[in-house]
This record gives structure tokens, C-alpha cells and sequence, in this order.
């Protein structure tokens, strides 16, 4: 009974605390020692977080959490880092829009283009990415539906549902689109590189390999395998190695 | 004339005896004419006997004559016997090599290296002498000169070619045809576009190849005595690069209608004038680099510039149109338009809007201005470095100055493009952490999805279930025919019909037509039946067929008899239209 008081007391005290300090209600660690000023801590607190639960926290909560840490790096002066941590979050809640406007400002603060060209395959890309995964399967179904009216309409009754049947045929797929999407990119496992000076691609996993090629920073390449401190990516159909610090991994 | 003919054959018979000389070993070269006039077709024939291989050599290079590739123009094989009886056969083959002039002259043609079976050797034995005279004729009946062009010009510096043709008004016209054979083939040259009445309305073919180009119709120009119809090729064109643009010696051929007409399939016989203008170029020079200004967007000719502003007194924050249009010789399409947001006079406006219009004798740009400032006074002078040609050097062209008024209107704020509330500040700054643990489980509107694969099954079913069904609606025949339609309909119109009758007679009727849309026999067929079985396709029910029975039975009594019954009426028939649709009567 007297731990209970016992815990209930600090649980108070530190609410009334947190709020004397600025932190909003129902922040969580990571937030109240940011706003304290203790950027180092929230971090750790933010990381922690997503490392310690991993892939079993909500995608939400998993968004929220890299975006704050997006957040923090370029606080730090870290764009390039902060870029990839709102790709990552981007990548998980594709409709977070503070993620897509801090985003756009961490890539033009990297030296940066925009993320998406401003063309006609660009525009559709963006339009199927910006459905999540169960969206995605929903608006398949609700595509395979409204050709099962429509086919039952054409089959029953001919004439003018013949037209429209064709017409449902050549939306579908606008329905299939992001699901094709989603399905393609399901064991895609992104890296984005985050050293100013790009990074080079070596033939082996050694300082001494003969060098094939190079990234820019901000490219973005597909993980093939890793050793201690080199990463293994596909670059162009070829696998090459490049130096692990140099990564940074985007699915969360 | 006369004297023109006699020397004209004495020259062939001098020289066809070379020309055609055969060779021992079956190979005959010879000219087809020895002497023709400037532009008429002239060819070397090759004739060689026998069934043999032939090669030709390197062609001898002579100077101001082009030989084309040999082309076989035909085998003749010919058979005869000999004094044994036996058949011989004589095989001749001819080859074509067609010679085009440059000029007028006498051109020498060495012997030319023919393989024949392996054997190379010269033919013929000696050259072949080519004679082209002026076609004197020609130049007393035919028109065919063109304007003086600039010797020298300027990389962009546009130039017009001006070529005018036509024929005595008394020859009797049957055809007329250009030959240019620089025509659209010069490197580093545009042709500026040019108004469409400018470049005129007929077309005349161009050659070689089967061009066409559009020609003005100057009407008759009189030569001293003589009247000729005259036509006009105007073109203004562009040197994009330094060098020198050739134009060939240009022919314009007339063919003029002598002796009667063939009858209907034929215009009767033809016979061709040439004139020609002797070759001419154009020496493009490089702009030059010393004192060429900064700003210089590649501007070349003689320009002019003016500027125009409808609106002058204006409030802070207004559009002012600014059109400036230049005209004049020169590169009109081909210069970047000064952009006035690099121009430091122009700190004091925004520019909203460029429209950049580029005709063919002038171009027209209009900048959308907004005055920043309420103490501007005035829009400054747009400039625009030019490559001078008449002068030689690079000089501004400048507008003049438009005095403006800016006014402030009321409560307006100093900044006329400042942002009204936060929401409109550009996203300079990073936005804020999301500090509180999302309560939503998914990032979109949903959480759990049905799976990638139900889509796909969903829509393999749907298309299985298409064709299933549509096979089994089918098989009762088409359902968007006229007669299923019209079975589909019945009750509905049943219904209207019963409900909008008059009278028995008009129910009886309503019903009457009912079943033949159902059944798909005519109207009058249901006349008087008094039950449905013998006449339908679809098994139906006791109860149907008795309700039927009754129902045209009371039908029947009221129409004919006037006995009408209490429950006869279009509730009565709807509902017995319901019951038969429900049982696919048909």
C-alpha cells in the first residue's frame, strides 16, 4: 500500500514538474527533456524507444518517433541525417505532412534537389506512395468490387454496361496501383547516404579494394549484405561494398 | 537562230563519230549528246555484250561536271540462228551515268576503268568531249534573277533571298519547275518564319527531290517590249554559324506547250526552257568577342525599340503592363528577352509575369510590374545589348523611360507581397517536434488491410463470375436485344397503362400488350385467349393460370357485356403482371 502511495506520489511529482518545465500533457520522455533544453536526452529517449520496441510499435508511433528525431538532427546541423530520418518516417506514414514539409527544407538545407521531379511519372509515384499498406489492399478490393458490379451489370443486362465495363477495366489499375506498389517494395530494405562527400563503391570490403564508382549524398540504394563496418548495396544491377557509417537504414 | 541550229549540228556530226565509238571487245561508251544546252539532261551510256560481270572503276574527276552512281538501264537479249540452224543468243546490257554541268563550257571526260569479267580497261579509247551552250532562247523568252544579297554578314544576322521567274506572256505554259540545289540543304542556316501572305499562294516544285515552295504571284512585269508573268521566292533565313553558305547554279525550267493537243489523254507535245543564275555565296563572320557586353543574349541586326504602359497612375501593389516591342533586321526570334529581375534599375518592381511573343517582324514582350515603392516616379529604361551590324559593334538599346504615379492606399502595409498571417510564411523554419505519443495505431484510415491477395482473388472471381453468367444469360439470348428490353419493361408499362386507363376496353388492352411484350407475340394474338398455358414457354403456376382465367373473364364481361366487377382495376392487373414476371413468363 505504501509503495503504491510511494509511486503514485513521484508519478505526480513528476507530471507537476514536467509541467512547470513547459512539456506538453501527456509528452513522452523524449519530449519533456526536449523542451527542458536536454536535446541529447530526448534523442537518447527517442531512439531508445524505437530500437527497444522495434518493429512492435504502431507504424504511427514509429513515424512520430523518427520525425522527432529528424527534428533533432537538423537542430544539430545534421541535414543530411535529419533528410533520412524524415524519409524513414515518410516511408512508414507517407501522409505525415510536417514530415514531408521538414523534409523538403532538411534536403534544400543538404544541398538537395526536391524529393520527387516535378514530371508526370513523379506525380503518379507520389500518388500511389502516399497510401499505406491496408489503404493499399482496400482500394484493390473496392477496384475488384466495382468490376464485379459492373461485369454482373454487362453479363445480366448487355448494352451500355458494356461500355462501362470497359471503363471499370482501365481504372484498375489506379485501384491496383499502390498495392503493386507496396507489394514491390515489401523486402526492400533502403539505404540513403549520408556523408557530405558521398561515398565510394569498392569492389571488396577493404580501403585497399579497387574503387568502381561513387555515391552522391542523399542517393538512395538497396542493402544486398554487410560485414563489420561495410555495407553490401546494389548500385545499377551490381553489387558493391561501401562503408557502413556512410548509410543510414530507412526502413524503421 | 538559223546560225545557232547549223552550228549546233556541225558541232554533233564532229563529234558523234567519237562518242560513239565501239570498242573490239563489246563494251560501247558513248555521251548522249555531245552538245546540249545548259540544264537539259545529258547521260553517258554504258553498253556492254554479253552475259558478263561488270564493275565500274573510280570515276576521272573533271572540273565543274558531277557524275552520278552507274545505274543498269536495261537487258536486251536478242535471238537468231546461224547458217547451221542453230540458235544464238545476243545479250546486251546498258548502264546510265547521269553528268550534270555546272556551267557553260567545253568539259574533256577521260576514259572511263571498266571491269568487264575481270578485265580492267578505259573506255573509250578516247575522251569524251562535252559541249553546254547557253540556251539562247531561254533567255529571251524566260525571266530568272534575284535581289542582291550581302556578301558579308554576321553570325545571326538574318539576310532575305529573293528569287523572281516567269515566262513571255505569249508562250503557252504547260509546267514550270525550280531546280535549287541548295534548297533546305545548307548547314547552319534557318529559315525565319514569314506571314503567310508574304510567302504567296501557289506552289511551285523544286527539285531535286519533290519539294514544294510557296510562291507570290507578281503579276505581269514588262521588259522593255516584252510582257513576262512573273512570280516571286521570297525567303529571309539565318546563319547560325560562321562560314560561308553556297548557293549552286540555280535553274528555272519552263515547259511550254508546242503543236496541237493528243486528245483527251494527252496535253500534246512539250518542249523545256532553261534559265539559269549563276552561283553565288554568303560570307557569315563570327560575332565578335572584343567588346562584347556581359549581358549580350545573342541580339545581332539592325533593331529599334518601343515601349508602351496603358496604365500609368497606379496603387501600391498593382499590375503595370510594360510592352516593349522590337523591330527592325535582325535575329527577332533568337534572343533571350533582357530579364528585368537581373536589371538592377528594376530593384524597385517585381516582376510577376513575362509573355514573350515572337513574330516574324517583330517581337513583343510584356512584363507584368508591380512597384514596390510608393516614391517611384518612373519605370526605367529596358535594355537590351545588340550586336549592331550597320555599325559594327555592340551598342544598348534602350526604351525610354515611362513616368508613372504609385499610390498607397489605405491601410495598406509597406510590403505589398507580405504575408497576412503565419500560415502564408514560407516553410524557412522546421516545424516543431510531435511530442505526444501517437493514440492511433496506423498512419492512414485504416489499420488492417484485407490482404495484398484479396484484391487479386476479388477480381479473379469477378471475371469468372463474368463469364459464367454471361454464358447462362445468353444462352436465352441477347438481354440488351429490343424483344428482352421490351419483356423487361412489360410491368412497368403495365402499370402506367392500367393506372392512366379510361376504361375496361383500355385495361383489356394494357393486359393485352403486357403479356405480348412478355411472350413476345404480337398484341393481337392475346385477344380473347382465356388462359396462358398452351401459349407460353415457362411453366406456370394454378394459381397464375386461374387468376388469368378469372381476370379475362371479368375483362372480358365488362368490355363486351358492360358487367363490370368491383375489384377490376389496375391494382388487379399489376398485381397479376408482378406474379407472372416473378415466374420468367415469357
Amino acid at each position: 500500500m505504501r509503495g503504491l502511495f510511494l509511486s503514485t506520489l513521484v508519478l505526480f511529482l513528476a507530471t507537476v514538474v514536467a509541467f512547470a518545465q513547459g512539456a506538453e500533457r501527456g509528452a513522452d520522455l523524449g519530449a519533456q527533456r526536449w523542451r527542458t533544453g536536454d536535446r541529447d536526452g530526448a534523442v537518447s529517449a527517442w531512439a531508445a524507444a524505437l530500437d527497444a520496441d522495434g518493429v512492435d510499435l504502431p507504424p504511427a508511433e514509429r513515424a512520430r518517433l523518427a520525425y522527432n528525431l529528424g527534428v533533432a538532427e537538423f537542430e544539430r546541423g545534421e541535414p543530411l541525417r535529419a533528410t533520412a530520418w524524415f524519409e524513414a518516417a515518410l516511408r512508414v506514414a507517407p501522409r505525415f505532412d510536417d514530415a514531408a514539409a521538414n523534409l523538403e527544407l532538411a534536403r534544400a538545407e543538404a544541398g538537395l534537389g526536391p524529393r520527387r521531379a516535378d514530371d508526370l511519372t513523379a506525380t503518379l509515384d507520389a500518388a500511389a506512395a502516399s497510401f499505406t499498406r491496408p489503404e493499399a489492399e482496400w482500394l484493390a478490393l473496392a477496384g475488384a468490387l466495382l468490376l464485379a458490379l459492373v461485369a454482373a451489370g454487362e453479363a445480366l443486362r448487355g448494352g451500355g454496361w458494356r461500355r462501362a465495363m470497359g471503363l471499370a477495366f482501365l481504372v484498375q489499375p489506379f485501384f491496383f496501383a499502390p498495392l503493386a506498389r507496396h507489394v514491390l517494395v515489401a523486402d526492400a530494405q533502403p539505404y540513403m547516404v549520408i556523408d557530405d562527400e558521398g561515398a565510394s563503391l569498392l569492389s571488396a570490403p577493404s580501403t585497399s579494394a579497387k574503387r568502381l564508382g561513387s555515391l552522391d549524398a542523399g542517393d538512395i540504394v538497396e542493402f544486398v549484405d554487410e560485414l563489420p563496418g561495410w555495407t553490401r548495396v546494389a548500385v545499377d544491377g551490381e553489387d558493391r561494398w561501401t562503408r557502413a557509417d556512410a548509410l543510414f537504414a530507412l526502413r524503421l | 537562230m538559223i546560225r545557232f541550229v547549223l552550228a549546233s549540228l556541225a558541232a554533233l556530226f564532229a563529234l558523234a563519230p567519237r562518242a560513239a565509238a565501239a570498242q573490239a571487245d563489246g563494251v560501247q561508251v558513248s555521251l548522249s549528246s555531245a552538245l546540249v544546252k545548259l540544264g537539259e539532261p545529258v547521260g553517258i551510256f554504258v553498253r556492254v555484250e554479253g552475259d558478263v560481270t561488270v564493275r565500274f572503276g573510280t570515276f576521272p574527276d573533271v572540273t565543274g561536271l558531277e557524275f552520278s552512281d552507274p545505274v543498269r538501264s536495261g537487258t536486251q537479249r536478242s535471238v537468231s540462228y546461224d547458217t547451221r540452224g542453230r540458235p544464238v543468243v545476243k545479250q546486251r546490257t546498258t548502264y546510265q551515268i547521269r553528268v550534270r554541268p555546272e556551267g557553260l563550257g567545253t568539259y574533256t571526260i577521260p576514259p572511263i576503268p571498266i571491269e568487264v569479267d575481270g578485265a580492267l580497261r578505259s573506255y573509250p579509247d578516247e575522251p569524251m568531249v562535252l559541249e553546254v551552250v547557253a540556251d539562247i532562247e531561254a533567255s529571251r523568252l524566260l525571266l530568272f534573277e534575284r535581289e542582291s544579297v550581302p556578301e558579308v554578314i554576321y553570325e545571326g544576322e538574318p539576310y532575305t533571298l529573293d528569287l523572281r521567274f516567269g515566262w513571255d506572256r505569249t508562250r503557252n505554259f504547260a509546267d514550270a519547275e525550280l531546280q535549287l540545289p541548295w534548297w533546305d540543304r545548307q548547314d547552319g542556316v534557318i529559315e525565319l518564319e514569314a506571314p503567310a501572305s508574304q510567302r504567296g499562294a501557289y506552289r511551285v516544285p523544286v527539285r531535286p527531290g519533290r519539294q514544294e515552295a510557296e510562291v507570290e504571284d507578281l503579276g505581269d512585269v514588262r521588259r522593255g517590249p516584252q510582257s513576262f508573268k512573273v512570280f516571286r521566292l521570297r525567303r529571309r533565313f539565318v546563319a547560325t554559324r560562321p562560314g560561308t553558305v553556297e548557293f549552286g547554279r540555280s535553274l528555272f525550267r519552263f515547259y511550254e506547250t508546242v503543236g496541237r493537243s493528243g486528245g483527251v489523254f494527252s496535253s500534246g507535245q512539250t518542249r523545256a526552257l532553261v534559265a539559269p543564275i549563276e552561283p553565288f555565296s554568303i560570307e557569315v563572320r563570327p560575332v565578335p568577342e572584343e567588346g562584347r557586353p556581359i549581358e549580350w543574349t545573342g541580339a545581332v541586326g539592325d533593331l529599334s525599340v518601343s515601349r508602351e504602359v496603358l496604365r500609368r497612375d497606379v496603387d501600391l501593389g498593382d499590375v503595370v503592363e510594360l510592352e516593349v516591342r522590337w523591330t527592325g533586321d535582325g535575329n527577332l526570334e533568337f534572343f533571350d528577352a533582357p530579364d528585368l529581375g537581373r536589371v538592377d534599375a528594376f530593384r524597385g518592381f517585381r516582376v510577376l509575369a513575362v509573355d514573350d511573343e515572337k513574330r516574324p517582324d517583330e517581337r513583343v514582350v510584356t512584363y507584368d510590374l508591380v512597384p514596390l515603392d510608393p516614391k517611384l516616379d518612373a519605370i526605367p529604361p529596358v535594355p537590351l545589348p545588340v550586336f549592331d551590324t550597320r555599325e559594327e559593334r555592340y551598342v544598348s538599346l534602350e526604351t525610354e523611360p515611362v513616368p508613372i504615379r504609385v499610390t498607397v492606399p489605405e491601410g495598406a502595409a509597406d510590403d505589398p507581397f507580405g504575408p497576412e498571417d503565419e500560415s502564408d510564411l514560407p516553410p524557412d523554419a522546421i516545424r516543431d517536434i510531435v511530442a505526444r505519443p501517437s493514440e492511433r495505431s496506423a498512419t492512414g484510415v485504416v489499420s488492417q488491410g484485407p490482404g495484398a491477395a484479396a484484391g487479386a482473388i476479388a477480381l479473379v472471381l469477378a471475371l469468372a463470375g463474368w463469364i459464367g453468367l454471361r454464358r447462362a444469360v445468353r444462352r436465352r439470348g441477347d438481354p440488351a436485344s429490343v424483344e428482352e428490353r421490351r419483356r423487361r419493361g412489360a410491368l412497368g408499362r403495365l402499370a402506367a397503362d392500367a393506372r392512366g386507363a379510361g376504361g375496361p376496353a383500355e385495361l383489356s388492352r394494357a393486359l393485352e400488350l403486357f403479356l405480348a411484350r412478355r411472350t413476345g407475340e404480337p398484341e393481337e394474338a392475346w385477344i380473347g385467349r382465356g388462359h396462358l398455358r398452351d401459349f407460353v414457354d415457362v411453366e406456370v403456376s394454378d394459381s397464375l393460370e386461374s387468376e388469368y382465367a378469372r381476370l379475362r373473364a371479368d375483362l372480358d364481361r365488362a368490355v363486351f357485356g358492360g358487367e363490370g366487377t368491383a375489384d377490376l382495376g389496375p391494382n388487379r392487373l399489376v398485381r397479376f403482371g408482378r406474379a407472372a414476371a416473378q415466374e420468367g413468363l415469357r
